[in-house]
């Protein structure tokens, strides 16, 4: 697993990214978008968005390829399991 | 005289005879053996139907969220989340553990960790999204396969467990019988793990759950490992019925059951 955040506006513009490249959404497949939408993610206090994924999806063509300066720019943070699971909401059993 | 072909004709075994349907208060049905109820992305799953006859499809829109599909073993199909990030959410599932004497929830599967909460089959609270009122699960109490729940949704969760083998394939059954007050855990058609004092008599909570998921609570507790065949009852199966099935599934997928 891989963890990020960023801003909703810089999330929400790689994930628009993302669909138009990989065509969704797509009726055929039942597939409406690449990455979860910045309304489902955890949030922190200044209100960044957290993601987490799995690490091979990391190693597809177009997240490889955008990633490495997505960070560089300071767009797009990776973090930690830690940091992540700092920002998820507490789960009641 | 040539043999009478009825002779001739191989006798269908208990086990392959049987089908889930054979059982009454079918909710939930999905098989991976059955390619047409899987609907894909690529090789990753997007929906996988329900063959329950309910339309209680489990599904997965976001990409990146989607598991695989996968006959790379040792099951021979098996939609699979080779990390914590997969999960498909279940629609039109709320009434499954409404108002009812009982529930049975019933998963063959792999788990490949043990070491935190993974969700395997979840019914939600209606007050609660990811708080369960019927589940089975791996890994609550580390290296353990567990099924519980609750019958209102002010009760407090109980559930049993028993202890499991990483990069091992289950048939995983919990019956939950709330009009009897009992917890019934079976592993691999036997009774792992039981409870006679299952929260209090009488039927379950008179809403409809919030959510039903495979492999997630819906906030964590995600699921690793390869999900086969999953079965959902209105009921609580009895002993026999949860042998039949067991069967039933231990042979169609390769598990030594009891």
């Amino acid at each position: 697993m891989r963890y990020f955040r960023s801003t909703y506006a810089i999330y929400e513009s790689i994930r628009s990214q993302l669909d138009v490249a990989w065509g969704y959404p797509n009726a055929a497949t039942k597939t409406l978008t690449a990455i979860p939408p910045a309304g489902e993610l955890p949030v922190d206090a200044q209100g960044r968005v957290y993601l987490a994924i799995d690490a091979a999806y990391c190693d597809y063509i177009l997240p490889s390829q955008m990633l490495p300066e997505l960070i560089a720019s300071g767009a797009v943070e990776e973090i930690d399991a830690a940091a992540y699971g700092a920002v998820l909401p507490a789960v009641e059993v | 005289m040539p043999m009478s072909g009825r002779l001739l004709r191989p006798r269908a075994s208990a086990s392959t005879a049987f089908d889930p349907r054979v059982l009454s208060r079918l909710a939930i049905w999905y098989d991976a053996l059955d390619a047409s109820t899987v609907i894909l992305n690529g090789g990753n799953v997007s929906q996988w139907l329900d063959k329950s006859g309910n339309g209680r499809h489990a599904s997965q829109a976001t990409a990146a969220s989607q598991p695989q599909y996968s006959a790379a073993g040792p099951f021979p199909a098996a939609v699979v989340c080779p990390s914590p990030s997969r999960w498909l959410s279940i629609s039109g599932a709320g009434g499954v553990a409404r108002n009812v004497s009982g529930v049975t929830l019933i998963g063959v599967h792999r788990p490949t960790t043990a070491s935190v909460l993974q969700s395997i089959f979840f019914l939600s609270r209606g007050d609660v999204i990811t708080s369960p009122r019927a589940v089975i699960a791996a890994g609550v109490t580390s290296g353990s396969l567990e099924s519980g729940g609750r019958r209102l949704d002010a009760n407090s969760i109980q559930t049993v467990f028993s202890p499991y083998v990483v990069d091992t394939p289950y048939v995983h059954v919990g019956v939950l019988n709330y009009s009897a007050a009992t917890l019934s855990h079976y592993v691999n058609g036997s009774l792992a793990n039981s409870s006679s004092s299952f929260q209090t008599a009488g039927l379950s909570e008179n809403n409809d759950s919030l959510a039903a998921n495979l492999f997630t609570n819906g906030a964590s507790g995600l699921y690793q490992g390869a999900g086969a065949e999953f079965v959902a009852y209105s009921r609580a199966l009895s002993a026999s019925e949860v042998s039949a099935i067991s069967r039933y599934l231990g042979a169609k997928w390769g598990v030594a059951v009891a």
